[in-house]
């Protein structure tokens, strides 16, 4: 029952410990510190494009994005390379036998 | 010089319109973000950058609401963003020290002691202000504006963009949470 009681007059003077209250003042010379930190912004757009892109998040995704063209450069190489070696035997098989044009000589050798 | 004719100074980039906004203002803007992060260094910093977005984006301030409730508006945004990448570094640290990485300095929470609290109730100020950091963003903001920064009701709903018993719900809400938090700490002390 008495701690209980301490307990409840413990959180009233936390309360009422706020009651009252000063405000709080930043340190001597603020204007200075903050003239000078806006001269720092406005002069560094440069600094500002660096630090964009230098970050993590940033440079995570160009690495991406630039592993991701070159998979798909790969595969569509890859895949047209594939067409043309199809192509080219198609090609070599027609000429070793001297398929297509001996068939077209031959059935126009009359005319 | 009016509220307008400093806007409209500050809109040319006059520099002397600067300082007087800064001198008139300074006190409030830090007042509040200590109010909310509880560290002078962090305060300061939110407060330098506080006029210096106001700086660069006066030439968006319409007038719909008053300067000094647009001044809370971007001082609370910025506060509250710090405790966000705080928590955040905090957790990656965790993340790291899971991963065996013992170097790192984990963020060691102080008593915080606002300094304008009278000696005889430092102690008392610096536990409410450990419960005010467990509540949550936007009971934190109605309690520190009402009794750190000792505005009105009519003026908290104006600057969190709610009504007024919107307000008074917060704060009683705030003031519940405070006190089961406080009853807790008080029963473990002894």
């Amino acid at each position: 029952m008495e701690e209980k009681k301490d307990i409840s007059s413990n959180i009233e003077k936390a309360f009422s410990s706020l009651d009252g209250i000063q405000k709080a003042s930043p340190g001597s010379f603020f204007i200075t510190r903050v003239q000078s930190r806006l001269k720092r912004e406005n002069g560094n757009r440069w600094d500002a494009v660096v630090s964009f892109i230098t970050r993590p998040v940033v440079a995570a995704v160009c690495i991406t994005g630039i592993l991701l063209i070159n998979a798909t450069a790969f595969y569509y190489q890859s895949n047209r390379q594939k067409i043309a070696v199809t192509e080219q035997t198609d090609l070599g098989y027609t000429d070793e036998y001297n398929a297509s044009s001996s068939f077209y000589y031959d059935e126009n050798a009359d005319q | 010089m009016n509220e307008w004719e400093l806007i409209n100074k500050l809109r040319l980039g006059d520099q002397a319109a600067f300082k007087l906004l800064v001198e008139t203002w300074q006190d409030m803007v830090y007042n509040t973000a200590l109010g909310i992060v509880q560290h002078p260094g962090d305060a300061e910093d939110i407060a330098q950058e506080t006029f210096v977005q106001v700086y660069q984006s006066v030439g968006t301030f319409k007038g719909e609401a008053k300067f000094s409730t647009w001044l809370y508006r971007i001082t609370l945004s910025k506060a509250m963003n710090h405790i966000r990448n705080a928590k955040r570094k905090k957790r990656f640290a965790f993340v790291r020290s899971i991963f065996g990485d013992k170097n790192e300095q984990v963020i060691q929470v102080t008593d915080f002691n606002h300094p304008g609290i009278t000696l005889d109730n430092k102690e008392a100020a610096a536990t409410i202000f450990k419960a005010i950091q467990k509540l949550p963003d936007k009971q934190k903001i109605a309690f520190t504006l009402n009794k750190v920064e000792g505005l009105s009701y009519q003026e908290i709903s104006e600057i969190m963009d709610t009504t007024v018993s919107s307000v008074e719900s917060l704060l009683h809400r705030a003031k519940t949470n405070l006190r089961i938090w406080l009853e807790d700490f008080y029963l473990e002390k002894g």
